[in-house]
């Protein structure tokens, strides 16, 4: 697995780590980070091909279009605890440029 | 709804609709959060980022896709080469096996019958190491040309170098006389 490891994707990480068992939305996810739709999908996209997340459709409620949510693989867990959220301002690590293999 | 809200859905449907097959599922992901972001501006915002990524996002399957492609006609095109050239050198060997074992035939039928001279005998030579084998080669050829065209172009190969060596011997030998 080879994931660039950008503050972006990072922060994507650590919003998915805070409860990594639960279900999100890619609305939730842009407002937890800050992200825009045209930074966040691209990550997800990329996670997702590379089986960080799984993804699913929401079982709507009668009459209500269904919402795409997102949730960290196993290994999306364990590639999110072992890069931790050094995006943070001042705490940028070396790591954050890098291209990290798993 | 608003002129801007609208805007942002009707771009993020088409660009759903025209979307390829891997990146619609997130075009439609997108559109359905449409709902949920707040402001108009932001809304259309969501959707031109949305889109933005989208084409990215095709266009890395896009190119994804031609390099697999060019790769398989790559393989596809060495695995036909080295077919061709396995024939060509087989049928080149054949001609050249088939002549070495009209000299071994003539060489035992000498040793065998040493009263019928053939080893002085120019006729039995020309006969026997040139007339048959290339007799057999040109069958082979007219034969093997439909369906296995390397193999008769190797065989033909090694009938041309050995017709020159004929010649050249024949040239040689007139000349000394």
């Amino acid at each position: 697995m080879n994931l660039r490891l950008s503050p972006q994707t990072l922060m994507v990480l650590d919003a998915f780590l805070e409860e990594s068992a639960a279900w999100k939305y890619g609305y939730e996810i842009s407002r937890g980070t800050g992200l825009k739709s045209g930074t966040l999908y691209p990550i997800l996209m990329r996670m997702a091909e590379r089986r960080l997340l799984d993804t699913a459709w929401e079982n709507a409620e009668l009459g209500k279009p269904p919402r795409h949510m997102y949730r960290l693989t196993p290994e999306g867990a364990q590639f999110a605890r072992e890069n931790p959220a050094s995006w943070r301002p001042g705490r940028l690590g070396n790591a954050a440029y890098g291209e990290v293999k798993g | 709804m608003s002129l801007l809200r609208g805007l942002a859905t009707r771009l993020l449907c088409g660009v759903a609709r025209l979307a390829p097959e891997r990146s619609r599922v997130w075009a439609l992901a997108m559109l359905r959060e449409l709902e949920f972001v707040e402001s108009d501006w932001e809304a259309l915002w969501w959707a031109l980022g949305g889109t933005t990524a989208i084409l990215k996002h095709s266009g890395r399957e896009w190119m994804a896709w031609c390099f697999r492609h060019a790769r398989r006609w790559e393989e596809q095109a060495m695995e036909q080469m080295g077919k061709k050239a396995g024939l060509l050198a087989a049928g080149a060997l054949g001609a050249v096996l088939l002549v070495i074992g009209a000299f071994c035939l003539l060489y035992l039928t000498a040793v065998s019958f040493p009263g019928l001279d053939i080893e002085h005998s120019e006729g039995a030579h020309f006969f026997v190491v040139l007339v048959i084998p290339v007799a057999i080669c040109l069958a082979a050829v007219l034969w093997l040309w439909r369906k296995k065209r390397p193999a008769a172009l190797g065989i033909l190969l090694s009938v041309a170098v050995f017709g020159t060596h004929v010649a050249v011997h024949f040239a040689n030998h007139f000349n000394r006389h």
